[in-house]
């Protein structure tokens, strides 16, 4: 059995019968590390809270189940979920300024998890605070257990909102879009740290970037989303060097390769509120296909461990 | 130096902090930096946070005072500048930024955001004014009906590229691009990345391009200049950036992109280190502690930029 089990998940604004991520479903073994791929907007974020049981205000599940190590997480109570969320499952976003707290030092912010998930004294707190920060790369802990967030730099925040996820010594990691916000020697230390926890301590992850880049480096399966739905999924080499879907294919071309740009993807997003019938990727495709104006693509198995969601290859 | 637009000769700024309340502690941001800009070239600034781009870019557009060197606009000390030439060269110096969420006012209509400068700087004439913002609007490639909206009605890309026509409208010959796509989707990135290049040859326009993005410099630049530090570590034109040697921490940044067009699941490592504080500056040679070619002269001596041929420029004691 699959260590996370997402099953046709489909989250909308509450009220309307508008799903904004719609029947999304893939499966990820322990230890491994999944790729979102996607613009803004596409229901990757999203798709990553829900793994929390998370929604932003007015939005909700429809339908669909995600299980996490053989634990439904939509049929448990609320109070389970609350020992779940940052023990079993924990989540890192893109900007560590707005999500730490800014009048409470960082070593209280970690306690806090500490405090809430273990049975510790207040020394061993203090200490397993130390040792998280040590391990993220934080240097000199001991002082800057004391530091406000905006004492410190971008990175060391961003290390600072990993050692709070890693407090609950959790099993499964949302990283949404972490690096985003880093320069790129940062982002490689916490894309290194990151595979190094995965490594060492077995962590599944689950990252969601828009980078190609990123995703190509530490992602071992990939899944591409378009305007709320998954439009290709595939091992990360396999999804590269032999991308199926026109998306990720211009995608990948649109991407400034020695000084150039071979292609640009143009226009924007489908508006979703205008329920498309058709083919979401439709009007920026070039290839002109007659189904796709009318019909919605399903996702298939084009070969083993690819699938991709397009009446070419149906 | 005719068509030089800006230029620094050995700028120095400091800045003092306050820490702990009382004690004043002042560091470097920028040291002995020198640069040119000719009409029509594109100067791409690459180092991490903190090395002292940001300041730069703020000292070329003069939101800061260097505190010795001296600033250069259109072959002129901008020191010595009279008020009425200040006013007709100011304009000519516009600025994109990262975030086009806090460059652009939430309470102005796009109408007047892309309005207030051109009624300032070039006519109080708002009819005028209007049809130079509808094809600026044109040139960025957003529709007119976007004149009536505030900015937390657009997307991110849509005010990036406002940000770009307030820029535009009072027509510029060097934009100072902060992170201009930092903040976007890749597939949006990429549409203003084109949208600024096909500026700079229709306009014959001059960037200065502070980014930390390998790939974005190198699509937009013809020189290529490398901080860390508040120094220069490395001046390279971008025909042969490829081709030649680079000073070690360009190369670290070289391997710290993660480039979409080669798998590199396992992790070099190479890239490591924090970038120090600029409170305590290493001794001798700044970038020595993360380097990985470094000997005993790099801890004792600061190595100057040198020039290597007609192509590049180095500060390291190894090249």
């Amino acid at each position: 059995m699959p260590f996370l089990e997402v099953k046709d998940l489909v989250l909308g604004l509450e009220g309307k019968n508008l799903p904004l991520v719609d029947k999304v479903s893939f499966s990820l073994e322990k230890k491994e590390i999944l790729g979102i791929l996607g613009e803004s907007g596409c229901g990757k974020s999203l798709t990553g809270f829900a793994l929390l049981r998370l929604f932003p205000p007015g939005i909700n599940r429809y339908s669909g189940e995600v299980i996490i190590n053989g634990l439904s997480l939509y049929d448990l109570p609320e109070k389970e979920v609350l020992k779940l969320r940052g023990r079993k499952v924990a989540i890192i976003l893109q900007d560590p300024l707005s999500s730490l707290n800014p009048v409470l030092t960082i070593g209280e912010q970690i306690e806090e998890v500490l405090k809430y998930h273990f049975n510790l004294g207040k020394n061993e707190r203090k200490e397993r605070v130390i040792k998280l920060l040590n391990e993220v790369g934080i240097p000199d802990p001991e002082i800057r257990i004391k530091s406000y967030p905006h004492q410190l730099s971008g990175g060391l925040r961003q290390r600072a909102m990993i050692a709070m996820a890693l407090a609950g010594e959790p099993e499964l990691l949302v990283a949404d879009e972490p690096t985003t916000a880093l320069d790129v020697t940062l982002q490689t230390q916490i894309l290194e740290l990151l595979y190094e926890l995965n490594q060492k301590k077995d962590l599944t992850i689950v990252f969601i970037s828009h980078d190609l880049g990123i995703i190509r480096w530490i992602a071992s399966k990939v899944c591409v989303f378009y305007a709320g739905e998954i439009v290709e999924m595939a091992k990360t080499e396999e999804l590269f060097n032999n991308p199926l879907h026109p998306y990720t294919q211009t995608l990948i071309e649109s991407y400034p390769k020695e000084g150039k740009i071979r292609k640009v993807l143009r226009g924007g997003v489908v508006n979703l509120l205008e329920k498309p019938k058709g083919c979401r990727y439709f009007e920026r495709c070039e290839i002109t296909c007659k189904e796709g104006k009318e019909n919605h693509p399903e996702l298939i198995s084009f070969k083993e461990e690819h699938w991709v969601r397009c009446f070419k290859y149906e | 130096m005719n068509n030089s637009i800006v230029e620094v000769k050995n700028i120095w700024k400091r800045y003092e902090i306050k820490r702990w309340g009382l004690k004043r502690i002042a560091f470097n941001a920028l040291i002995n930096v020198s640069l040119n800009v000719s009409k029509g070239e594109t100067v791409g600034i690459l180092g991490e946070s903190g090395c002292g781009k940001t300041t730069l870019g703020k000292i070329i557009l003069d939101l800061e005072k260097p505190d010795k060197g001296e600033v250069f606009w259109f072959g002129k000390k901008l020191k010595e500048l009279t008020k009425e030439e200040y006013k007709i060269y100011r304009p000519k110096i516009q600025a994109v930024f990262q975030d086009p969420y806090s460059s652009l006012n939430p309470r102005y209509k796009v109408a007047d955001i892309l309005l207030e400068p051109y009624l300032i700087n070039v006519e109080k004439n708002k009819k005028k004014g209007l049809e130079k913002a509808e094809e600026v609007l044109n040139l960025v490639g957003l529709r007119t009906e976007v004149l009536k909206k505030y900015p937390h009605a657009l997307s991110g890309g849509e005010r990036q590229r406002v940000a770009l026509a307030r820029a535009l409208m009072v027509s510029p010959s060097l934009i100072v691009l902060d992170e201009p796509t930092s903040a976007l989707d890749i597939t949006l990135a990429v549409q203003i990345l084109e949208l600024l290049k096909d500026f700079k040859k229709s306009f014959n326009l001059s960037y200065i391009l502070i980014s930390h993005s390998l790939p974005v410099v190198l699509y937009l630049s013809d020189w290529i200049v490398v901080m860390y530090l508040g120094r220069i570590v490395e001046i390279c034109k971008k025909d042969v950036f490829s081709k030649v040697k680079h000073h070690p921490y360009t190369l670290m940044l070289l391997d710290a992109h993660p480039d979409p067009f080669s798998p590199k699941r396992f992790f070099s490592k190479k890239v490591k280190g924090e970038i120090a504080s600029p409170l305590y500056r290493p001794n001798g040679c700044e970038f020595h502690p993360r380097c990985e070619e470094r000997e005993k002269a790099c801890s004792e001596n600061i190595p100057q930029l040198r020039k290597i041929n007609d192509f590049q420029y180095i500060a390291c004691f190894k090249r």
